[in-house]
This record gives structure tokens, C-alpha cells and sequence, in this order.
């Protein structure tokens, strides 16, 4: 009897161990969708419409002719180890006509068409953020006029505090290679002064877009808002969702 | 002892059924990735300046070196009328290199066309879309060239046998048709425009021996919303 009773526990307790493995769960809730994301591009004449002429840039170079104005040069010129140093202005107005104040800005691109001429190396280029404003100018790619922005003035005759342009040592991107073969290059920029350039247009004054290191060789050419194949035209490309 | 030995085979199945309670319900799924929407149309979208959708069709027989580059409209079917007696392919390609290198991967890709007729009008039409795999121009291409000078492989236009989006029945004209395009192929043509010769849109009634084609509107119509569209809907990478 004592045996039996032994036994039964025994088998009981073997029972409950093997069967307590409960059945797998009903499986989770479905996770939730993703947002809308919306997309506005800005592009010379062409993004958000033809209309569009609140894009401007220029290259300002410290060649031997520090005031001479590029405005109208249809090619952006980064040079850097050699013949001088050379920076683009640029800068994507009136945002806010386009975009609300209150989205959040899930990312922004610069997107710059071109490539390095020089065949032995690849640079880096960064975005920073300008801290005054300029004037664009009317100058050809001959530095036509020395009245607009330039490597020493960012108007008329009023002289950068730094020649080279007056910004924000950190840069606002990603560091991106540009290489000899000609192609879109895309710099992510911070969301935070994208979003200020939405709120507060009247602090809007662009970016210096330069060879990260500029002891290195490069001949970068990139086409400029004047340049003749649409898509090519420097871009700014804002992806938000809506509160 | 036989009561006892009762009682234990009755306890068994209890304590069996009591003991295997069902899990815990699983983890929430993640959140799905916020997802970016574009459509191309010419002089519309993104906006009026994108004048990069190009189209044309093809049609065998008598008129195998005419082109219909300019026309405001494309047939795909079997076109016969008077001398024409021939298959009719539409050629249709949307140039999405500016978006080049710019972290887009495609989720979903619809070309949407407007028919605006079918003939005869009691007619039903099969319409499949394959991938072009050799350069054509629009202003030049014919049944038998793809361009002025250069002779298509095989005449009626070079593309790759496997479909890369879903057969539309038609058994009606004076709407929208939307094509469902593999995101690959519309991934191809912005990473590798190059290799971006677009589409050709080919019926089953094209080997009968009749009248039998249905009709859209092109990317020269006047009328900006029955252009040809594709709408892209992607994620950032």
C-alpha cells in the first residue's frame, strides 16, 4: 500500500511536470503603422514648382581676387590643396510657405550633383551653418562683380568677421566622398536647424558647404542653380510627419 | 483500495486539464516604418517642371516603320482597319534618376493609365507589363527599330518574358487602370538609370486575327491628369 501510494506521487508529480508546459500564447498585437511621411523637395525653378526662385548659391574663392562675385556661375566650384580655397554659399528661402511650423522633421538631404576632377584622391564635404546673412549676386563665372558675396564680403563691401564665411565650426551633416565618378551626392543635415529654418525664416542665412579638410587636394565641380539640366540643380529634400 | 484507485484515475485527467493554461500572449509587432509617397506625371508631379516620362507604341504589319511618338494617345491589342492589320505594344518609361543616392527603398510602385477606349467597345483585353531591356527613342522607335538606324533583336521590341507587374482584365474604358510594377524594377531604375529602358505593355488578344485593342491617353495629351503616373511609395534607409 505504502508502495503504491509512493508510486501514484511519483507518477503525479511526473505528470504535472511534463504537462505544466503550457501552450504557446496567442501572439502579440500587431505593432502599429508607421506614419505618413511627407516629402517636399526645393529645387531652382523646378521644386515645389516651377515658380521657385527662393534658392541661392555661389562659390566664394580665395584666389587672388577675394571680392569677386560668382552669383550667376552655373558651376560650384570646390577647390582646396592647390590653387586657392574655395566655399559654396547656399541657402533654400521661404520653407515656410510650404511646410507647417509644427511638423517634426524626420530628416533633410542636400543633394549636389557632380564629382572630383582630381583623379588621385577623394575629399570629404560637409555642410556648416552660416551665422550671417549675404547677398547672392549677379557675377558670371569670371567674377563678373565685387559687390555681393565673396571670400571677403557677404555684401557690398562689408567684410566677413572670419573671410570664408562667418559659421558655426560643427558641421551640420554627415561628412560625404566625393569621388571622380560624376553623381548625386546626398548630405543628411541636422533636423534641429532645418526645423529652425521653418520657424524662424528670418534667421535663415544658408550653409557653407566645404572640403572638410582643405590641406587635401580636391577640384570639385557641382551644377549650380543656373545650370541647364533641371535635376541637376543643387536640392533640398525635407521628409516630416504631421502631429 | 479500488475506491482509491478510483479516485486517482479521476484526479489524473484533472490535474492534467488544470495544469496546461495557455501561455502568455506574445510581444507587440513593431511599429511599422513611417513610409514616403511620390508620383511622377508629366508637367504635374512632383511638380509641373518633371518632364521625364517618355512613350510611344508599336504596331506590326503595314505600319512597322511608322513611330507614334507624338500622339497623344497609345493602342495596345490587335489594330485592324483598312491595310493596318497588326499588334500594338505601348512603350512607356519614367526617367527617376534625380533620386539617385538619396536612402529611397521602394516599398510599392503603381503606374496608373486612363483608357479611354476599347474597340470594339464589347471587347475584353488581358494587358501584362514587361521590362525593355534595350535603349529606345521616342520620336523614332517602330516595330521593327528602336530607334533610327538600329533594328530591335527581335521585331515588336526586345523585354524580358517574365511579367514584372499583374495582368489587368479590361472589359471597360472611360477609367483609370492601375498596374501593380515589381519595387525592384522601380528600384533599378533610380539606383541604375542606366538600365532603365521602362515598359512594354502587351495584351492577349494581340494574336487574334481582329479588331481588337484597347486605348489610354499618353504623356503628350493635353489633359495633364490622364497622363500616365507612377506613384512610388518608399521608406529611407
Amino acid at each position: 500500500m505504502k508502495k503504491n501510494i509512493i508510486l501514484l506521487f511519483a507518477i503525479l508529480t511526473g505528470m504535472f511536470l511534463l504537462s505544466c508546459k503550457g501552450e504557446t500564447g496567442p501572439a502579440g498585437a500587431t505593432g502599429e503603422d508607421g506614419k505618413p511621411l511627407y516629402v517636399q523637395m526645393f529645387q531652382y525653378n523646378v521644386y515645389p514648382g516651377s515658380t521657385y526662385q527662393n534658392a541661392y548659391d555661389s562659390l566664394i574663392i580665395n584666389d587672388g581676387y577675394p571680392t569677386r562675385n560668382y552669383g550667376r556661375c552655373d558651376i560650384l566650384a570646390l577647390v582646396s590643396g592647390y590653387i586657392g580655397t574655395s566655399r559654396l554659399v547656399l541657402k533654400f528661402g521661404n520653407l515656410d510657405n510650404f511646410i507647417p511650423a509644427n511638423v517634426t522633421i524626420k530628416d533633410a538631404y542636400l543633394v549636389l550633383y557632380g564629382g572630383n576632377l582630381v583623379t588621385f584622391t577623394a575629399s570629404n564635404i560637409s555642410a556648416y551653418k552660416l551665422t550671417r546673412n549675404w547677398t547672392e549676386g549677379t557675377g558670371d563665372c569670371s567674377g563678373s562683380e565685387t559687390t555681393n558675396v565673396s571670400w571677403n564680403n557677404y555684401s557690398g563691401s562689408n567684410l566677413w568677421t572670419n573671410p570664408g564665411g562667418d559659421f558655426e565650426t560643427t558641421p551640420i551633416s554627415d561628412a560625404v566622398k566625393v569621388n571622380t565618378y560624376v553623381s548625386y551626392h546626398t548630405l543628411k543635415l541636422n533636423t534641429t536647424v532645418v526645423k529652425d529654418w521653418i520657424q524662424s525664416p528670418s534667421t535663415n542665412y544658408g550653409i557653407v558647404v566645404k572640403v572638410t579638410d582643405e590641406t587635401k587636394a580636391s577640384f570639385i565641380q557641382f551644377a549650380g542653380k543656373e545650370f541647364s539640366t533641371l535635376s541637376w540643380r543643387p536640392k533640398l529634400v525635407i521628409y516630416y510627419t504631421i502631429p | 483500495m479500488k475506491d482509491k484507485l478510483s479516485f486517482v484515475l479521476l484526479l489524473l485527467p484533472l490535474i492534467f486539464v488544470l495544469s496546461c493554461s495557455q501561455g502568455d500572449v506574445g510581444p507587440t509587432g513593431p511599429t511599422g516604418e513611417d513610409a514616403a509617397v511620390l508620383q511622377f506625371q508629366s508637367g504635374n508631379y512632383p511638380s509641373d517642371a518633371y518632364t521625364g516620362v517618355t512613350d510611344c507604341y508599336l504596331e506590326g504589319g503595314w505600319a512597322a516603320d511608322t513611330n507614334y511618338g507624338t500622339i497623344d494617345y497609345f493602342f495596345i491589342g490587335r489594330y485592324k482597319s483598312g491595310m493596318h492589320n497588326g499588334k500594338e505594344r505601348a512603350l512607356l518609361k519614367f526617367d527617376l534618376s534625380e533620386l539617385q543616392n538619396q536612402h529611397i527603398k521602394i516599398k510599392k510602385a503603381d503606374i496608373i493609365l486612363y483608357c479611354y477606349m476599347l474597340s470594339p467597345s464589347s471587347t475584353t483585353i488581358t494587358v501584362t507589363p514587361y521590362e525593355i531591356n534595350k535603349y529606345w527613342e521616342e520620336t523614332e522607335a517602330t516595330w521593327n527599330s528602336s530607334e533610327t538606324g538600329t533594328n530591335w533583336n527581335t521585331a515588336g521590341g526586345d523585354y524580358s518574358t517574365t511579367p514584372v507587374g499583374n495582368s489587368l482584365y479590361i472589359d471597360k474604358s472611360g477609367e483609370y487602370k492601375i498596374f501593380s510594377i515589381n519595387p525592384s524594377i522601380v528600384q533599378k531604375w533610380i539606383d541604375n538609370p542606366q538600365n532603365n529602358f521602362g515598359l512594354i505593355f502587351i495584351s492577349d488578344t494581340e494574336n487574334i486575327n481582329e479588331d481588337r485593342w484597347a486605348g489610354f491617353y499618353s504623356t503628350d495629351n493635353s489633359t495633364v491628369s490622364y497622363r500616365p503616373k507612377l506613384v512610388i511609395y518608399y521608406t529611407l534607409n
